[in-house]
């Protein structure tokens, strides 16, 4: 036995008989009438009160403490006390909701989780700890036996994230803590469902919370403008003063302007707009602080696109609409000379050395004149002017980054070409047993590979124009392109969002690329090894990493990372929360022992009322004696 | 409360035991007690010389026939003593049956052993108010249980709460009663009260008289079951007062009661007074041996 508990702790309410037990004896229930000759001589000895007392000193009795005795006993009964085996063991995994939403009551959360697990330590003779967070991919905060470590860690927990899905890392907990011998507790701040069995703690509160949930820069040059948008997610009414000044890398940050009171209605969201000032990299938006100031700031760089540079080499209704085809893409821009383009627009060709989009069969319906004609062992020349049948077969997709979630219904075409796979290519599209589109993957000197997505098909003969699949497979193909590119570009980011490098910088000899965070308010911190992801809290940032042969690192992203998910800054369903105690009293029937002596307690509280009776009704049968 | 079964057994005990008259020297009409002067009873005194005009029937002729010079037989006089009862009525004299009983028999006692003796008595009530004068009770009122009202309520229904609500002092009261001098003035009060016992006792023994002291007392009194929360009705004022009691209260009451008849007793003794209490429990000639009787308040 290492410690005892009160199974039912409402049963300690008997004990409120105490303190009514000492008032009526220092009440005296009723004062004995004594007639008296020699009054003066008592007041010789103590001097009588002039008005009489209701209230009189403790009056010592035996009934007293008899009726104290029985309280006790009873109360001791119906608290069922019960003691802690010394083989008790439990587990309990904690998962804190990082999400940012929590960050409005963090340190309330914190206290009242130390509060609520120090009774959960008392449970069993040994308490494993695991100390967890939401979120992908977020390692343990702490694996332990000891509470204040667990404590410590849970200090250092920042919650960023935004809405996300919790079930993942409840399952995750619950696998370390076996069946029977544990528990599993979700620490967020509003009612949540969680897989039965999951014990929930919240120190969440519903206020009213205005806070930016998104913005964007749009235009380039003078032109440019600022566009933000700023929601009252509370019940009532509020007013918000809007701030924006100019915020120089390293530099003191200039008003711009002054602030601007806005009204906003409840659920009201309202968009606020001014031109991006002349000669700024960086503007920081404010509204007025409030308990949750994470959406209260807005971070914005004037972005600088990574543009696609498409060079389309082949000609007839082919190049034309393939060459429409990537015009629609955001951030392309059509040169002439493939020499100068990261994306060429071609005929197939087995020593391609840029990355580029590629026709396998030759149309049917026009020849390229200007354009010399491809390798015949390459290219299919089917015969011109005549176009051929569309194949009735179905167009089969591979689930791929490329190809997901698209219909491929609606492209008629032609039978495939009588290109073959290799080991480096990735099947998009098949038709009757043959690929209909593949990415080709080509090795060059130096380590360094094309991409090239080949459209085994006669393009010009088919549905192709009609059917959106393949323009967005061109799209998607393109921005893939897009980020193998290793030039600098500054945008506008969701904080922890994914920020993809091209290949070459991460494989760079030179090193990793690294992270760099200016916080909006405060000290810059020094550089970090980047991890594939903006800022977890708004920020402006860099990554700099080495480019090409270039042995020195080289700024290559310019962003700003922004919280703008406006259902975290939703606070009406917060709200405290605590279903800990009923599991944790099941926890702790299991790994205790009741107590054995129950009839003995009832036996002393009866014989203890007993007793006072008989004492009292004795006093009241001499009285009537005497009388 | 029956007096005349309370009177009657008084009057027995008056048979066995008696004021104590004889012992003294009286002052009086010729009665049947010898008196502090030279009279005519058969109780040699002294001699003298003869002087002219003295009862020639005194001459000590045996005397003169060895001397030749006459001389005179004195005697004691026989005087009827006066006897001043003093009663005192307060409302603690009748705190409970027990004590009232051994009031009324006390009161009995000394006016049926003054008659017997062949005292000329006089009865006197003490007032019981501030104000009240002291009434002389006729002694024959008082053999017939001719009580005043008050009085006669009391004696009715002891341990009654009182409805005297200033009472007078004991001391203010004996000054204002007409004490004869030269008397046996017998006292009948369980002296609770704070009058000054050096007042009272000069009082008792002033004008050549000699003073009795009885005063009857509850065993209740002395040894008090008070404890704990006690609400207290004061007999002799009739007010009420809360009072929690306690094992140390009480000590100090018990010393607080031994002191004040300790000093009672000592001014008594100071003075040449008699001074006997007489307790409430058995019959009256047993409580009268226990203390009366040996401090000569009471001959037996």
């Amino acid at each position: 036995m290492t410690g005892m508990f009160f199974a039912n702790p409402w049963g300690l309410l008997a004990l409120a008989a105490v303190p009514v037990l000492v008032a009526i004896h220092f009440l005296q229930e009723r004062s004995r009438r004594v007639r008296a000759s020699t009054l003066f001589l008592l007041e010789r000895a103590a001097p009588l009160p002039a008005g009489g007392i209701r209230w009189e000193k403790f009056r010592n009795s035996l009934p007293f403490w008899m009726q104290l005795l029985a309280a006790t006993a009873l109360a001791w009964l119906l608290a069922d006390p019960r003691w802690i085996a010394q083989e008790s063991r439990q587990t309990v995994a904690v998962v804190l909701d990082s999400s940012a939403s929590m960050q409005a009551a963090r340190q309330k959360t914190l206290d009242l989780l130390a509060r609520r697990l120090a009774a959960w330590d008392a449970v069993a003779a040994r308490t494993d700890w695991h100390l967890l967070e939401t979120g992908p991919g977020r390692p343990p905060l702490y694996a332990g036996r000891e509470l204040p470590a667990m404590l410590a860690a849970a200090r250092g927990w920042r919650p960023t994230l935004g809405t996300h899905d919790c079930s993942e890392s409840l399952a995750i907990a619950a696998t370390l803590v076996p069946p029977g011998a544990g528990a599993v507790i979700l620490v967020t701040d509003r009612p949540t469902e969680v897989p039965g069995g999951v014990g929930l703690l919240s120190a969440g509160a519903a206020f009213d919370n205005v806070g930016f949930s998104g913005g964007d820069v749009e235009g380039a040059g003078d032109g440019a403008a600022w566009r933000v948008l700023v929601t009252n997610h509370g019940a009532a009414p509020q007013e918000r003063a809007v701030t924006a000044r100019s915020a120089v890398a390293g530099g003191e940050p200039l008003p711009l302007g002054l602030p601007e009171i806005i009204s906003l209605a409840p659920g009201q969201t309202r968009t606020l707009q001014g031109p991006w000032p002349a000669g700024a990299e960086r503007i920081v938006l404010g509204l007025t602080s409030d308990r949750f100031s994470f959406d209260d700031t807005l971070p914005l760089v004037r972005p600088v696109p990574r543009t696609v540079r498409v060079a389309v080499t082949i000609g007839g209704p082919t190049g034309q609409l393939l060459g429409r085809m990537v015009k629609a893409a955001d951030g392309v821009e059509i040169v002439a000379d493939p020499a100068a383009a990261d994306l060429v627009v071609g005929r197939f060709g087995p020593a391609a050395t840029t990355d580029g989009i590629q026709v396998a069969v030759d149309d049917t319906s026009a020849t390229d004149a200007a354009k010399p004609p491809a390798p015949q062992a390459a290219v299919e020349n089917k015969k011109p002017g005549k176009p051929a049948a569309f194949d009735p077969a179905w167009v089969a997709a591979e689930d791929t980054a490329l190809t997901r979630d698209l219909g491929w219904g609606g492209l008629l075409s032609g039978p495939a070409g009588n290109l073959g796979l290799t080991a480096a290519d990735e099947p998009l599209l098949w038709k009757g047993g043959r690929p209909l589109a593949f990415v080709r993957t080509t090795g060059l000197p130096g380590g360094r590979s094309v991409q090239s997505l080949v459209l085994n098909f006669d393009v010009a003969a088919s549905t192709a124009a009609r059917a959106p699949a393949l323009v967005v497979l061109v799209q998607r193909f393109i921005d893939r392109i897009r980020t193998r590119i290793p030039r600098p570009w500054a945008d506008n980011f969701d904080t922890g969002q994914a920020i993809d490098l091209p290949d070459a910088v991460l494989d760079a000899p030179a090193g990793r690329a690294t992270l760099a965070v200016e916080p909006v308010a405060g000290e810059a911190a020094g550089p970090v090894p980047f991890r594939g992801r903006a800022p977890r809290e708004p920020a402006f940032f860099t990554v700099a990493a080495a480019v090409g042969g270039d042995a020195a690192p080289a700024r290559l992203v310019t962003g700003a990372a922004q919280f703008v998910d406006s259902r975290e800054g939703d606070f009406r369903a917060a709200a405290p929360l605590d279903t800990l105690e009923s599991i944790r009293m099941e926890q702790a029937v299991k790994q205790s022992v009741a107590d054995p002596w129950p009839p003995l307690w009832l036996g002393i509280a009866t014989a203890a009322l007993l007793v006072a009776w008989g004492w009292k009704g004795r006093g009241r049968r001499s009285e009537g004696a005497v009388s | 409360m029956n007096l005349r079964e309370i009177h009657a057994r008084a009057k027995a005990a008056a048979a066995v035991a008696r004021l104590p008259l004889r012992s003294g020297q009286w002052s009086g009409t010729a009665g049947n007690v010898l008196g502090r002067g030279t009279g005519s009873s058969i109780d040699f005194q002294d001699h003298r010389q003869y002087v002219p005009g003295d009862d020639p029937r005194h001459i000590n002729w045996q005397a003169y026939a060895r001397t030749g010079h006459y001389s005179m037989k004195l005697y004691r006089e026989e005087v009827t003593p006066r006897i001043d009862l003093v009663y005192d009525v307060s409302g603690s004299m009748f705190l409970d049956t027990a004590k009232a009983t051994r009031v009324w028999e006390l009161f009995y006692f000394c006016l049926e052993s003054g008659l017997r003796l062949g005292g000329h008595l006089k009865l006197f009530v003490l007032g019981r108010a501030t104000g009240d004068i002291p009434e002389e009770l006729p002694v024959e009122r008082a053999l017939a249980d001719g009580w005043p009202d008050a009085v006669a309520a009391t004696a009715a229904a002891p341990g009654k709460p009182s409805a005297v609500t200033e009472p007078a002092g004991l001391a203010d009261q004996l000054d204002r009663v007409p004490l004869r001098a030269g008397s046996l003035r017998v006292l009948v009060s369980d002296l609770l009260d704070e009058s000054p016992p050096g007042r009272v006792a000069a009082r008792l023994g002033a004008a050549r008289s000699r003073g009795i002291v009885l005063a009857p007392f509850a065993a209740a009194e002395r040894e008090p079951d008070w404890n704990g929360n006690v609400e207290f009705e004061d007999a002799e004022r009739g007010g009420r007062s809360r009072q929690r009691v306690d094992a140390e209260i009480l000590d100090r009451y018990r010393g607080a009661y031994r002191r004040h008849f300790a000093a009672w007793r000592e001014e008594c003794a100071r003075r040449g007074l008699g001074f006997a209490r007489v307790g409430d429990a058995g019959d009256l000639l047993a409580a009268l041996r226990g203390e009366a009787v040996p401090a000569g308040a009471i001959e037996m």
